[in-house]
């Protein structure tokens, strides 16, 4: 089992990458799990037809002690098993501590050992801010970090503090930084200044996916451009970032 | 508000258990706390604490290292500590204030390792479970860390679970470990009471573990997969169940099959009420077992105040996980007679129930003592006799 954790500044395209990942690798047969980690538990939309799952934290907060994997965990396209931990309700309690949470409550029903996926995707929000959400990298959990970022100042700012957090955590035995997914908005000599951040971060770019209207179209229709464009050229796009990450985790 | 405890104090926690397993190891231990769980460790649920030299410390956790998460400050205690004591182990015990704001102690112990080069070990206690699940992790990382599987050595035993929440000064193990040698046998080690590094490197020789606790009991579990060790999980109590014990004990080295000893499927299907035992399981067990054998009574329940397992459990045995269970389960009609801690006999309303008291270090604490009762063999037909009254 090889598990990733993709970080990357809010609303930079986090969950459509990593839900167009999940769906490309699931078409390859691999068996895919997909765990949300953000309040707004949106990450796995796109893979469940467009509608949003309940959350851990929804069903612990309901059920206290009776949550099963079947209130949790559902099958979305190509049986990706989607997860969303979600959070507390906005204004109060701490998201981050609720990321744990989550966390635990998948460990102590065994999640990983009852659907036992070769790939396990975490989707984190934003940036490193806090413990919780330096959860999906710690030992035990993710074995590498991949960080999506565009060419705006913004993002590769937000894509610096998550590579320098990474590398603070170097002596705890934390996930391995393992590069670079460029997520183009078509900002001026976007690919050169990505490439110059990821040199100045240490990493790599290991692929680019260009700007396409068939992304918008695809989530209009609640779906990931691998389910609903598979013959587009964005498809074979993100098949090829399937494979480019596959590479370098087998690495 | 189900969990409210309007008599009861809070029993011994998760952080205690870790704390009082790595009591007798020269460790430089933090408690990551701002002092509460430190003291409440010392003063209340540790009775060797004071004249020992012990190295159980506390973090010293303000409020601006626990907002800033300032994780560095913790470390380089811990290595200025280490350059001084020169200690075999470096240990961080979680409170609730790392708990709330994700502090990794694992990984912080990893980084402590690397810088130190000294083993080091990191314990996600909350202050939210009991004493048996905190020491039961504390156990396993020990383990991990030291024991590797070895040959086993001929008539080798290892008793497990031996904590002061439990067993006080740990004298009714202590016993336990006498009358085995003189049945020929070679206890490896006492764990978690009375031990060294040493010992718990060698664990692997053991042909049995003894559990004589649930702490015991999830660590023998866990050594059977880890080290294929069988287990005999029970208590000697009683002058007649001190030899059908020993003969378990026997079969088990012999046989490599493990046992839950003790008499838990013969519950009396009677309207007679019966005795209600409350406290630990596993000692709960052997009170009943040896009450049956020793005394002929057959309708007896347990109730677990820790936790319940289902392979110790016989059928009614019940798991009271709050104070208005307790309190329900005494006053239901169904006993004449209850055995607990004497904290708990305040919850019994009916005047005619006998009650016995046996204290409970993780319950009562130091206000217990003077009814800490000693079990093994006759001790417990001596005591018993003396207490039972009208039964």
């Amino acid at each position: 089992m090889k598990k990733i954790a993709v970080y990357g500044k809010g609303g930079i395209g986090k969950s459509t990458t990593t839900s167009n990942l999940s769906a490309a690798l699931a078409d390859m047969g691999y068996k895919v799990m997909q765990v949300g980690c953000d309040p707004k538990a949106d990450s796995t939309k796109n893979l469940m037809g467009g509608k949003k799952i309940p959350t851990v934290l929804d069903q612990i907060r309901e059920k206290d002690n009776l949550v099963t994997l079947d209130d949790i965990a559902f099958s979305g396209y190509g049986g990706v098993v989607c997860v969303e931990s979600g959070g507390p309700t906005p204004g109060i309690g701490c998201a981050g501590r609720g990321i744990i949470t989550a966390f635990e409550k998948l460990e102590e029903l065994n999640a990983f050992d009852v659907y036992r996926p070769d790939i396990v995707l975490y989707d984190v929000l934003g940036d490193v801010v806090c413990g919780g959400f330096a959860m999906p990298i710690r030992g035990g959990y993710a074995d590498h970090v991949f960080i999506v970022t565009s060419g705006e100042m913004m993002a590769l700012f937000a894509a610096s503090n998550i590579a320098s957090a990474i590398g603070n955590f170097g002596k705890r035995g934390y996930a391995k930084f393992s590069g670079i997914i460029q997520n183009s908005r078509n900002v001026e000599m976007e690919d050169e200044l990505v490439r110059k951040a990821a040199e100045e971060m240490g990493s790599q770019v290991i692929h680019i996916v260009p700007r396409d209207k068939t992304v918008q179209l695809a989530e209009n229709q609640g779906k990931t451009v691998i389910e609903a464009y598979p013959d587009s050229e964005m498809a074979q796009g993100y098949r090829n970032l399937a494979e480019k990450i596959l590479e370098v985790i087998k690495e | 508000m189900a969990k409210l405890s309007l008599w009861l104090p809070p029993f011994s926690p998760d952080y205690s258990g870790a704390a009082a397993v790595l009591f007798d190891l020269k460790t430089v231990t933090a408690m990551h706390d701002g002092s509460g769980c430190t003291g409440n460790y010392t003063g209340y649920d540790e009775p060797r604490w004071y004249g020992s030299k012990s190295g159980i410390y506390c973090s010293g956790l303000r409020e601006i290292d626990a907002v800033l998460g300032n994780d560095e400050k913790l470390i380089q205690k811990m290595c200025y500590a280490a350059e001084d004591i020169k200690p075999e182990l470096l240990a961080l015990i979680g409170s609730p204030v790392p708990m709330v704001i994700g502090s990794d102690l694992s990984g912080i112990a990893k980084d402590l390792e690397s810088r130190t080069g000294i083993p080091s070990i990191g314990l996600d206690t909350t202050g939210t479970a009991y004493y048996d699940k905190g020491a039961f992790w504390t156990a396993c990382q020990l383990l991990d860390k030291f024991a590797k599987p070895m040959e086993a050595e001929d008539r080798r035993v290892n008793i497990l679970g031996v904590l002061p929440m439990d067993f006080y000064k740990g004298e009714d193990p202590a016993l336990l470990k006498k009358r085995l040698e003189q049945e020929g046998y070679r206890v490896g080690i006492t764990f978690a009471m009375d031990y060294t590094l040493e010992q718990l490197k060698h664990v692997g020789k053991a042909q049995v573990n003894i559990a004589v606790s649930r702490f015991g009991y999830l660590m023998a579990v866990y050594m059977e997969k880890k080290y294929g060790i069988p287990y005999l999980c029970g208590f000697p109590a009683g002058k007649k169940t001190e030899k059908i014990w020993l003969a378990e004990l026997e079969k088990v080295r012999e046989e490599k099959r493990s046992a839950v000893f003790g008499i838990r499927d013969r519950k009396k299907e009677s309207a007679e009420a019966g005795i209600l035992i409350i406290g630990e399981q596993v000692m709960g067990n052997a009170i009943r077992t040896a009450l049956g054998t020793e005394f002929g009574i057959e309708n007896i329940t347990v109730g677990c105040l820790y936790g319940k397992e289902e392979e110790l459990s016989g059928p009614g045995d019940c798991d009271l996980t709050d104070e208005r269970m307790i309190k329900e389960e005494m006053n239901s009609g169904n006993y004449v007679c209850i055995i607990a801690d004497p904290f708990l006999q305040c919850l019994k309303r009916n005047d005619e129930i006998i009650f016995i008291p046996c204290s409970q270090y993780a319950v009562s604490s130091k206000l217990g003592v003077g009814d800490q009762v000693l079990l093994l063999g006759d001790r417990f037909n001596q005591w018993y006799e003396k207490k039972r009254g009208g039964i």
